[in-house]
């Protein structure tokens, strides 16, 4: 019972998606049907969200009250946390709310996205050192590809960006396509799997 | 230069530098940014979930004028129940109840995903191979060899990466010789993708340092 | 099955009938269905068919060959020197939702993780992103340690809900790494600008790195930090081929005849075209007659709405 009517609604909902995916989508009820659907996912997801927020703060506070030389993070995470809440349910336009967002969340989410420029050189230059003739492949192609999107690349030799979009338009492009087909055979088969209960991993127990 | 005299911008500057910090070593300055974003981002989330989720999907639409309206609001509440449900996950004992909800949830996600990935990632990508990359490329009703043969390129590529991900066929002889083939055109293509990334994130650092210099510092503007 | 199979000679029923039928017959027979969505149908029936098939097949008994897999054979590797290490294990499972496929398949392989770390008595930590993620892989973890007969190693704070903001999560995840050092870093699922951000400090910190997305752009930044890669299908292949599940092999099979089928298909359009291009160059308007109608059937029906 307890593995056997979630995998019958887990059956149930994919065809009804499937079924519906295939009805004419310029009647107003069918579209109506699939975004009515989206919204309950979306509401379930909000649902969740208390979950996982129980838990963060159920971590923190757990670390707090053992007060040690980091319980004063777990209490900055703490305090962060319930100020932008607190003010931003009571009025998102609050001035304590948007001031948290434009300068803490802002630059911090924009720097943490920044940190790449270093991370990509890092590993630009770890793949420099790699001997097979594989990452030779891989190294020369982002070599002139990042040469055809500087205006250097066209100083060195002028066809260089024209080399570089003929990659990123054939070689490159095709790949792509292949490695596409694959994984949409890869999704499929999981999600059959899914639905007819052979996976069933994600619901958990056996019981 | 004349350093801002803005709270907002020196609480900006700092964290900013907190988490550049973090480049050389972890510190008590990027550990206690990490708190501060870790906690204030889950709250933001808490608050565009009440008023983009819960307010105008759940609560508006059951309110009573708007059930009047439409009837079919009513329907609302199977969603809520889930949602409810949900919730018994902090329970030991009825915490199995969650799987109703999740089981949903997963079941739109692969009624969904297998339509869209046939469309997008098979149908539209043979479309793409077999009718944009003609193999006899006609320019004014005339043969093209050059992109004809590149078009060539574009589908052996296709054909020889995707015999790479063939699982049931060891990677011997022609299938191996093949596959192998594959595997240079996909290190092409990682690598492309590599280089073809480069530059947008150095732009990133750019704006970064900018914000520095300009905002902070006052100095460049 | 049986519903489909039934909506689809619905569909043919429609579809014969509307090419003898008047402009306004036409009208109300496609009003149901999407014709522009048949491709799609075919491909449907003919991709799960074709798995359903093997399923069948390997349900039955019958030998399936899998090659071996580098990445999925370096997951062992990882745990085991993490074992001797004594250092914990981290495992990402994307930042998608639960409903994306790239995440049910890294559930799906962290069950077999999580009961390799339960034998082994390594630690295991799961930060999420997704709440609904967060809450399907507590559940998984915590049944992977009773069913490998260690629900007493189990730990409530090894999967931990973070925050659901991409680069807050980014910065959870990395300090854990600087402060607990894990011995192997698994990330499976669904990865965006996180993944080399992730990847790097991992590398940083010496884990042995095993990573697998289908996301086309983030494979090469995995590739470059990480020791093993497993490149789109493999990730979904990985959980299948770690079990022990006779329908699982027969599943990959499926996939390869399905693999096989999309490429004749290609071939077989490629050759159409080029007889109808050739005959074009040859001086012929090709438009008009067999040749060209059929050219604009497959044409349109394959590019779709």
């Amino acid at each position: 019972m307890k593995r056997s009517i979630p995998i019958f609604i887990t059956f149930v909902s994919a065809v009804i998606m499937i079924v519906f995916y295939f009805l004419n989508q310029d009647i107003e009820s069918v579209k109506k049907f699939q975004a009515g659907i989206l919204n309950w996912v979306s509401i379930i997801a909000a649902f969740a969200l208390l979950l996982g927020i129980f838990n963060l703060l159920f971590v923190n506070f757990y670390k707090l009250r053992r007060f040690n030389k980091d319980s004063i993070y777990s209490l900055v995470l703490i305090v962060s946390f319930l100020t932008i809440t607190i003010s931003g349910l009571v009025d998102d336009t609050s001035a304590t709310y948007s001031w948290m967002f434009e300068n803490m969340l802002r630059p911090l989410s924009s720097t943490m996205f920044s940190l790449l420029a270093f991370y990509v050189a890092s590993a630009a230059f770890r793949a420099f050192r790699a001997k097979t003739k594989e990452a030779t492949f891989l190294l020369v192609a982002a070599f002139i590809v990042m040469l055809g999107r500087v205006p250097v690349g066209a100083m060195i030799w002028g066809k260089i960006p024209l080399i570089s979009n003929w990659i990123m338009a054939y070689p490159a492009a095709s790949a792509q396509s292949a490695i596409m087909i694959g994984a949409a055979l890869g999704a499929v088969s999981v999600s059959l799997k899914i639905i007819l209960g052979i996976e069933k991993t994600y619901l958990g127990g056996e019981e | 230069m004349t350093i801002t005299n803005d709270p907002g911008i020196w609480v900006a500057a700092i964290l900013t530098l907190a988490i550049f910090s973090f480049l050389i070593k972890d510190n008590p300055l990027y550990k206690l940014a990490e708190h501060i974003f870790v906690g204030a981002s889950a709250g933001y989330y808490v608050v565009i979930t009440y008023h983009e989720v819960l307010v105008p999907k759940l609560v508006t639409p059951l309110s009573t004028g708007a059930v009047k309206d439409n009837p079919y609001n009513l329907l609302l509440i199977i969603p809520l129940i889930l949602g409810i449900i949900m919730l018994t996950k902090l329970s030991r004992k009825h915490s199995w109840m969650a799987r109703y909800p999740l089981s949903f949830t997963v079941g739109v996600g692969a009624g969904l995903g297998i339509t869209a990935v046939i469309k997008s990632d098979i149908i539209s990508q043979i479309y793409g191979i077999a009718f944009q990359k003609p193999l006899w490329f006609l320019v004014d009703g005339k043969f093209d060899f050059t992109i004809s043969f590149f078009n060539l390129i574009y589908v052996v590529s296709v054909l020889s990466s995707l015999l790479y991900f063939f699982f049931s066929a060891e990677h011997k002889g022609v299938i191996g010789k093949t596959a192998r083939l594959g595997i240079w055109f996909l290190m092409i293509s990682f690598g492309a993708s590599f280089g073809f990334t480069v530059m947008a994130r150095i732009s990133l650092l750019i704006a970064r340092v900018q914000f520095l210099l300009e905002k902070f510092l006052g100095i460049m503007s | 099955m049986k519903q489909k199979v039934l909506l689809f000679s619905l569909f043919q029923l429609r579809f014969y009938s509307s090419a003898f039928a008047t402009e306004a017959e036409e009208q109300i027979s496609n009003s149901f269905f999407q014709v522009s969505r048949i491709p799609v149908l075919l491909g449907l029936i003919i991709l799960c068919g074709l798995i359903l098939y093997c399923i069948q097949i390997a349900k039955k008994g019958q030998y399936i060959f899998i090659r071996k897999i580098a990445g999925l054979n370096a997951i062992d590797d990882a745990l085991g020197r993490a074992t001797e290490m004594g250092k914990p294990v981290l495992y990402v499972p994307g930042i998608m939702e639960i409903s994306d496929l790239q995440t049910l398949a890294s559930i799906s392989i962290l069950g077999h993780i999580a009961k390799k770390t339960a034998c082994y008595e390594t630690d295991l930590y799961v930060p999420n992103r997704d709440p609904l993620v967060f809450s399907t892989a507590q559940e998984v973890v915590k049944e992977s340690y009773l069913a490998a007969g260690r629900p007493d190693a189990f730990n409530e704070n090894m999967v931990e809900y973070l925050t659901t903001d991409q680069f807050g999560y980014v910065a959870g995840v990395n300090g854990y790494m600087v402060r607990e050092e894990p011995a192997a870093n698994f990330y499976l699922g669904g990865f965006y600008a996180e993944s080399l951000l992730l990847a790097e400090t991992g590398n940083a910190v010496g884990a042995i790195q095993v990573a697998g997305t289908a996301i086309p752009s983030q494979i090469p930044f995995f590739i470059s930090a990480c020791d093993y890669t497993l490149i789109g299908e493999e990730l979904y292949a990985a959980g299948a081929y770690l079990s022990d599940d006779p329908r699982s092999k027969g599943s990959l099979k499926g996939q390869d005849m399905g693999k096989l089928a999309i490429m004749v298909v290609t071939i077989l359009l490629i050759l159409f075209n080029i007889v109808y291009n050739m005959n074009i160059s040859s001086g012929n308007d090709s438009s008009e007659g067999l040749l060209g109608k059929t050219f604009n059937v497959l044409e349109s029906g394959m590019k779709g709405e």
